[in-house]
């Protein structure tokens, strides 16, 4: 293969795993930024939208829309209400709140393999074919992928820009107790903020089950890769794990086109703790007063 | 009675009965979990001593990890004695521990939590990936056991008496410690850090300290488990472990040395207990850990402070 | 008598912005001096550059005639200057000994080793240690509240706690950063009377950074003013009440009275 055509390839493949960095991403930092809250369970939502996608379409044979409407719906409505249940109580103690979502994150998992047992399972693509430009072919599969990703988080953005319940949340976000002061819900966007950032992750599950496996432990790569692009752009900020998770994505596909993966991976750590060292704020983010 | 001799009473009484175990029972089994059990302790209480000066760890088994690996390499290809080797381990890890420590205990709180994750799971791909070394994935098998005057520990009733005493020591030194001026300096950290500081206690370095030697004895504690288990792989000490020990600390309870003795002691043969129900075992692990979160903050440990305070007829300040 | 704390050319920026810049003042062993100023005058920045909590971007500090600037604020506290703080006065879940204790750690010779083991020197230097800090409570009307959790207290004895705390640590200089601010009336005064008292009691000079008026013009013997991070005025209580250019700077916010 040539120069330009594995350029090509891997910038698709970056974009890909970069748009579901950025969906995982965008929901860490929105919890983070709102509510204060570190979700480490945010993986397990991610891999029940994989299993939501997994039996809507490949099982039941239904259209992938509504494979991801449901992954969406279903995962969204479950987060608001584990939000409700077990971090509401914690909201003035951000470490046991988050050693709470470590066991919604243990009972997820584990459910998940009563449930399904623990063998991956292979999901058949959405589309198949390809898109040929000029000497570059393009799997419309992943273009699907990127383009679908994108969708979604426009929807995401218009709703935090021009609703009022997007409005009360990024009010909450910048100040807590002024919020509450002119009169925002807290107890109300809590669990909406919440359900949305999970309905997130489920629908970048949703997305790459086709192209990734199907099974309960599918969820620590993407976290771990939220974690890394929330650390990139600032924790809380939702511009920054945009950019992150992009750059992370297309950085990854092009070193590990280079050297490797495994090594890639610990370089990628290192730089990390060292971001989270030096600029605790991110390196696209702000510094909080 | 008074609280101290009381204190004094159960402790020994424990000890008699945990002398005792091995004569009990002749059951290999419950002198296994027995065994895992103390060695969860030790980890637990370790983690309790970096949760002192109120920073979480979720690299523990990290540096369980580290101190496995040293001791398992140094007894196989420097024939150290396994004795010699655990000691070394965990002095080694408690001084990588204390210049990790000088870096990151800068921050606290969340991204503390989030450093120390990702330190974990770097050490966990440095052993996958470093397989001259490691030997990655297929881990290191074959490990020597533990000789006391050339009597190879092997069988599960003597490891236990091993067990037993590093128990005791680190119990009896993490209580010694937080007895003296050197908890007071945590207690005050974990506290208000601001305030501390301004009291003359230099916070930067009571932190390091309580890192250093929390993470040390788990490096030891690592190296006992790999001289016990006799094979370790990437997957003996991994993020679910860290997990696992936090558990135990916040279910027995973070306030007391106690705790997470009561919490190792508790959940290690939980999963036996439950071996009827195969495949709920970890989600009953986690609903417990949140039952104890929402229902009982103080943990198994504040059961019978409450007891006692109820017997005394005195309300209960929360 | 010559200088106790002499800050000089201070100079403190955040990004582009001159949270202070090129203050000069000084304060004697013995004196009350009071630095005030409008909201974002700097006098916080100032306490908190002293102090060793942030280092200074230019400047000199010497304390007893030796350059404190570079030092952690543990070691500025083992020199002899104590500081407060607004808000996070107290160690909520310790007894209100215990929070004495604390304030007593770099008072408190003990080798730490020593106190792990528990010799009988160790448990000597402790006892004494309590003895002093109980002798404080009781000069500070805290003991009744001694076995308390200090978080319990009410809010005024929660301000007066923290300046316990501070003098544990036997200063020569008590920085106390707005002792007043949030309370009433009442415990306004109380607090003013019970800085003049430890001044005497406890033999310590006291930087006071106020916006309390009343308080600073009652019991200071000199004030130093910021505005906009630079020193505007200094004086006596009386010169710094006719000063045109502190009654530009206070217009419209408070009033010099």
């Amino acid at each position: 293969m040539d120069y330009p055509t594995l350029l090509a390839q891997a910038t698709v493949n970056g974009l890909v795993i970069g748009t579901m960095y950025m969906l995982m991403a965008v929901g860490f930092t929105l919890v983070f930024g709102i509510m204060r809250v570190v979700n480490f369970a945010h993986g397990e939502f991610y891999m029940l939208g994989t299993f939501v996608a997994f039996f809507t379409y490949a099982q039941w044979e239904l259209p992938f829309i509504v494979a991801l409407a449901a992954a969406a719906l279903c995962i969204g409505i479950l987060g608001a209400l584990v939000e409700r249940a077990v971090i509401q109580p914690f909201r003035t103690d951000e470490l046991s709140g988050m050693i709470a979502t470590l066991a919604v994150s243990v009972i997820i998992q584990n459910g998940a393999v009563l449930a399904w047992g623990p063998t991956p399972r292979s999901m058949p693509n959405v589309i198949d074919g390809v898109l040929t430009i000029g000497p570059f072919t393009f799997p419309w599969s992943r273009l699907l992928v990127i383009a679908a990703a994108a969708l979604i988080f426009a929807a995401f953005w218009f709703f935090i820009q021009r609703t009022r319940i997007g409005r009360a949340m990024r009010a909450v976000a910048q100040d807590t107790e002024t919020a509450l002061i002119q009169g925002i819900r807290v107890n109300t966007i809590y669990p909406i903020a919440f359900g949305m950032s999970v309905a997130l992750a489920a629908l970048a599950g949703a997305l790459m089950a086709p192209i990734f496996s199907v099974s309960p432990f599918v969820g620590l790569t993407p976290m771990l890769k939220a974690f890394v692009v929330v650390i990139l752009g600032g924790l809380g900020s939702v511009p920054g794990a945009v950019v992150g998770g992009l750059l992370l994505g297309l950085i990854e596909s092009f070193t590990a086109t280079l050297f490797g993966s495994l090594v890639a991976d610990i370089l990628q750590l290192l730089l990390v703790i060292l971001i989270l060292l030096v600029r605790p704020w991110g390196l696209l983010g702000q510094k909080e007063a | 009675m008074s609280r101290k001799t009381l204190g004094y009473a159960a402790a020994a009484a424990g000890l008699v009965l945990a002398i005792a175990v091995p004569q009990l029972t002749a059951n290999q089994f419950y002198l296994h979990l027995a065994n895992l059990a103390l060695l969860n302790a030790i980890f637990a209480m370790s983690l309790g001593l970096i949760a002192a000066v109120g920073q979480l760890s979720l690299g523990h088994a990290a540096f369980a990890a580290i101190g496995a690996y040293l001791s398992a390499l140094g007894a196989m290809q420097l024939k150290i004695p396994p004795i010699l080797g655990i000691v070394l381990a965990g002095l080694v890890t408690g001084l990588l521990a204390a210049a990790l420590g000088r870096v990151i205990l800068r921050l606290r709180g969340v991204y503390f939590v989030l450093v120390t994750f990702l330190v974990g799971q770097v050490c966990t791909l440095v052993a996958l990936n470093w397989e001259s070394v490691t030997r990655g994935a297929n881990g290191l098998v074959g490990i020597p056991p533990i000789r006391v005057f050339d009597q190879a520990l092997g069988s599960r009733a003597y490891f236990y008496y091993a067990a037993l005493t590093a128990f005791a020591t680190v119990f009896v030194f993490i209580w010694a410690l937080m007895r003296s001026q050197y908890g007071r300096a945590f207690r005050s950290i974990a506290e208000n850090i601001q305030l501390a500081e301004s009291s003359g206690i230099d916070t930067s370095r009571y932190q390091v300290i309580a890192f250093a030697l929390g993470s040390g004895i788990a490096g030891a504690a690592g190296a006992a488990m790999a001289h016990y288990i006799r094979y370790i792989s990437p997957d003996t000490f991994t993020f679910h472990d860290s997990v696992a020990y936090i558990t135990m600390l916040v279910v027995g309870g973070r306030q007391t040395l106690v705790g997470g003795v009561l919490g190792a002691a508790f959940l290690t043969p939980l999963p036996e207990l439950l071996r009827g129900l195969e495949g709920v075992q970890h989600i009953i692990y986690g609903a417990i850990l949140l039952g104890v979160l929402l229902f009982l903050p103080g943990g198994l440990a504040s059961i019978g402070k409450r007891v006692l305070r109820r017997k005394k007829g005195v309300e209960t300040p929360t | 008598m010559s200088a106790l704390l002499e800050v000089e050319q201070l100079s403190r920026r955040f990004g582009g912005l001159n949270a202070l810049r090129n203050v000069t003042f000084s304060v004697k062993a013995g004196e009350i001096v009071g630095l005030i100023g409008p909201n974002g005058a700097g006098k916080t920045t100032c306490f908190n550059v002293v102090s060793g909590v942030l280092p200074p971007s230019d400047g000199s500090i010497r304390f007893k005639g030796r350059s404190i600037v570079g030092m952690k604020p543990s070691a500025v506290v083992a020199e002899g200057l104590v500081r407060t703080f607004q808000a996070t006065t107290v160690f909520p879940a310790a007894s209100v000994l215990e929070n004495v204790m604390r304030g007593a750690f770099a008072r408190t010779p003990v080798s730490l080793i020593g106190s792990v083991f528990n010799t009988r020197a160790a448990r000597d230097v402790l006892a004494a240690a309590r003895e002093r800090c109980e002798g404080l409570l009781d000069r500070l009307a805290l003991a009744r509240f001694r076995d308390q959790p200090a978080g319990e207290l009410p809010y005024g004895y929660q301000r007066r706690l923290g300046v316990a705390i501070a003098l544990a640590a036997e200063p020569q200089l008590l920085m106390l950063d707005e002792p007043v601010a949030g309370l009433n009336p009442e415990e306004s005064a109380e607090m003013g009377r019970l800085i003049e008292t430890v001044h005497e009691t406890e033999n310590v000079t006291v930087l006071l950074v106020e916006h309390h008026m009343r308080l600073v013009m009652g019991i200071c013997d000199r004030i130093v003013v910021l505005d906009h991070g630079e020193k505007i005025a200094e004086g006596l209580p009386a010169e710094i009440r006719a000063d045109r250019k502190v009654i530009e700077a206070y217009l419209g916010t408070e009033d010099v009275t």
